[in-house]
C-alpha cells in the first residue's frame, strides 16, 4: 500500500505551491458539482462527469484495508454502464423515494502522474426519507484520479471508500 | 474479539482476564485461589467445566460448518445428499474469497429467508433482466427439498454435444449501453443458478458468475444483518474475475436486482406488523420436488423445520 505521507511530499515537491492551492480550488469545486448533482436528483448529469472509459466504483474500507480484490456494491468501468444505471434507476427498479444531502471536505492532492491527479476527498451523504425522516448516513472517502480536458475536470476513476461499510437498507442513488 | 478479523491462540476476556486456549478449554482464571488464602473460588471449582461453549465443525470442499447443537445431526446428513454434492461440485477447486458486504435489512430475519427460498417473485420484482432483455431462458429448473433446506437450480439448453446453445439477444423495453456487465463464462457447464438455502439462515446464491455466500444474523424482530462474502476460484483468469465483478453489479447492497428485496421486505415488515394474518397457497400444499418454480414448496419446508424446532403443532400435516 502506498504511504500516503509519503506521496503528499512528492506530490508537493512536483506541484508549485500556488498551482497547488488553484488545482486544490478547482478540484474541490468539481467535486462540489458531482455532489450537488446528485443532491439536486439530477442524476442524467451524473456520467458526464466521467469520460467514456471512466470508472465509478465503491469499495468498503473494510475490503480495501484487508486486501480483498473483489465484492465491490458498484463496479461500472464505462459511462456506458452509469448511464444504464440511471435508465433503470428512473424506468425500471422499485425502491422507495428519497434524498441524499452530500458533505465533502479535507480534499488534499496526492501525486500527479501523466496529467492525471491522485485527489482524495472526505465524504458524507446523509439520506433522508420521501417522508422527510433521517434514514442513515454513510462516511467516508472518495479517492478520485482526475485530469483537465480541454479545461474540464473529469473523473478517470472516482472510488467511493465508505468507512460506513454496514449499510442500512440499500444503496440506490450513487454516492 | 474487538478487530473484525484475526487469529487468536488463547483469547482472554478483558473483564476477568480468564483466559482459554483454542480450542475453548480454560487455562488460567485470575485469582483463582483468591490472595493469600483469602476469597477466590471454592475448592469444588474446576476449569474443565468452565471452558467456552464449543463448535461442532464439519467440512465439505473447504467450507466450514459449525453448530453449538450436540445433537445435531452429522452434516451430510443434516443438509442431505443432493445439497451436500452441489457444494462439493461448487466447490471442487480451491475457493478464493473476493471480499466481504454487510448490510441491515428492515424486517424479521425469517421474511429475508422466505424471499431467498421464493422462487414466484423475481421476474415480478426484478425487472431489470427482462425490461433489459437480459433474461436467458432456462432449459431446465428445479427445486429439491431436503429435510428443511432447498436447492434451487437453473440449467442452459445445450445440444446433443452438451454444448450450450447460443442465444440471440432479445428485444427489451430498454437497451443496455453496455452489455458487457452481463458477459460470462461457464463454470459448472450449462448450470447457471444454485441457490441453496441451508435452514435455518444461510445460504450460497450462485447465479452465473456471482457467487456468495450469505449468512442472515436477526438483531430484532424487526432488522436482520447480512453479511455476503463473495467467492470465486484460486486459479480464475483475469476476465473470469472481471466477469464475475461486473456481474455482482445485479446483487449485494448497491445491486440492480437484490436492492429491489430489501426494499419491499421492509413494506412487508411493516404490513404484517399491523398484526392482520391471512394464508393463500402457491403451488400446492406439500414440500415435494418440482421441476418448476412456481410453488411455494421450500417456503413450507423452512416453516415446517422452524415450527418443529419451536415446538409449534403442525396442523393437517401433509410431507
Amino acid at each position: 500500500m502506498t504511504n500516503p505521507d509519503k506521496v503528499r511530499v512528492q506530490a508537493q515537491a512536483s506541484i508549485a505551491d500556488v498551482e497547488l492551492e488553484k488545482l486544490e480550488k478547482d478540484f474541490m469545486r468539481f467535486n462540489i458539482a458531482y455532489c450537488a448533482c446528485l443532491d439536486d436528483d439530477r442524476l442524467e448529469d451524473w456520467p458526464s462527469f466521467f469520460p467514456e472509459d471512466g470508472r465509478y466504483l465503491i469499495q468498503s474500507r473494510e475490503n480495501l484495508d484487508a486486501g480483498f480484490e473483489g465484492a465491490y456494491w458498484v463496479y461500472y468501468i464505462s459511462q456506458g454502464m452509469m448511464r444504464d444505471r440511471v435508465t433503470s434507476l428512473r424506468h425500471i427498479n422499485t425502491f422507495n423515494h428519497h434524498y441524499y444531502r452530500h458533505q465533502i471536505s479535507n480534499l488534499r492532492i496526492l501525486s500527479v502522474n501523466d496529467g492525471v491527479y491522485e485527489v482524495r476527498t472526505n465524504y458524507s451523504v446523509v439520506q433522508t426519507t420521501f417522508e422527510g425522516k433521517l434514514q442513515s448516513t454513510n462516511v467516508g472517502e472518495y479517492r478520485d484520479q482526475i485530469y483537465i480536458d480541454n479545461g474540464k475536470a473529469l473523473f478517470k476513476e472516482k472510488l467511493v471508500v465508505p468507512d460506513t461499510f454496514h449499510t442500512e437498507s440499500a444503496i440506490v442513488y450513487p454516492l | 474479539m474487538r478487530e473484525l478479523r484475526g487469529n487468536q491462540n488463547y483469547p482472554t476476556c478483558p473483564y476477568h482476564n480468564w483466559r482459554y486456549d483454542g480450542t475453548g478449554k480454560l487455562l488460567g482464571v485470575a485469582m483463582e485461589k483468591g490472595l493469600k488464602g483469602k476469597g477466590g473460588y471454592p475448592d469444588s471449582f474446576c476449569k474443565e467445566d468452565n471452558g467456552l461453549q464449543t463448535l461442532r465443525v464439519s467440512v465439505i470442499s473447504g467450507v466450514v460448518f459449525g453448530t453449538l447443537d450436540p445433537s445435531a445431526p452429522e452434516l451430510n446428513t443434516f443438509l442431505g445428499p443432493r445439497i451436500s454434492q452441489r457444494i462439493k461440485d461448487i466447490c471442487h477447486k480451491p475457493l478464493k474469497i473476493l471480499g466481504y458486504q454487510r448490510q441491515t435489512v428492515h424486517c424479521n430475519w425469517k421474511l429475508f429467508v422466505e424471499n431467498n427460498r421464493d422462487s414466484y417473485h423475481g421476474p415480478q420484482l426484478h425487472s431489470f433482466i427482462p425490461q433489459f432483455g437480459i433474461a436467458r431462458p432456462a432449459d431446465q429448473v428445479a427445486v429439491e427439498v431436503d429435510g428443511a433446506n432447498a436447492l434451487l437450480s437453473s440449467w442452459l439448453e445445450t445440444d446433443e454435444e452438451g454444448n450450450i446453445v447460443d442465444f440471440p439477444p432479445q428485444q427489451g423495453e430498454f437497451q443496455l449501453e453496455d452489455p458487457s456487465i452481463v458477459e460470462g463464462f461457464e463454470a459448472l457447464g450449462a448450470l447457471q443458478l444454485s441457490v441453496i438455502s441451508v435452514f435455518p439462515a444461510s445460504l450460497f446464491t450462485c447465479i452465473r458468475n456471482a457467487w456468495s455466500f450469505r449468512r442472515m444474523i436477526p438483531t430484532s424482530p424487526g432488522t436482520t444483518n447480512i453479511e455476503y462474502t463473495w467467492f470465486g476460484y484460486e486459479d480464475d483468469t483475469e476476465f473470469e474475475q472481471e466477469c464475475r465483478l461486473k456481474q455482482s453489479n445485479l446483487l449485494g447492497p448497491a445491486g440492480y436486482v437484490a436492492m429491489e428485496d430489501a426494499e419491499v421486505l421492509e413494506m412487508v415488515q411493516n404490513a404484517i406488523s399491523q398484526g392482520d394474518m391471512s394464508i393463500l397457497q402457491f403451488g400446492g400444499d406439500d414440500t415435494g420436488d418440482t421441476d418448476h418454480f412456481n410453488s411455494e414448496a421450500s417456503i413450507r419446508a423452512f416453516w415446517k423445520g422452524y415450527c418443529e424446532i419451536m415446538d409449534i403443532p403442525l396442523q393437517g400435516d401433509r410431507s
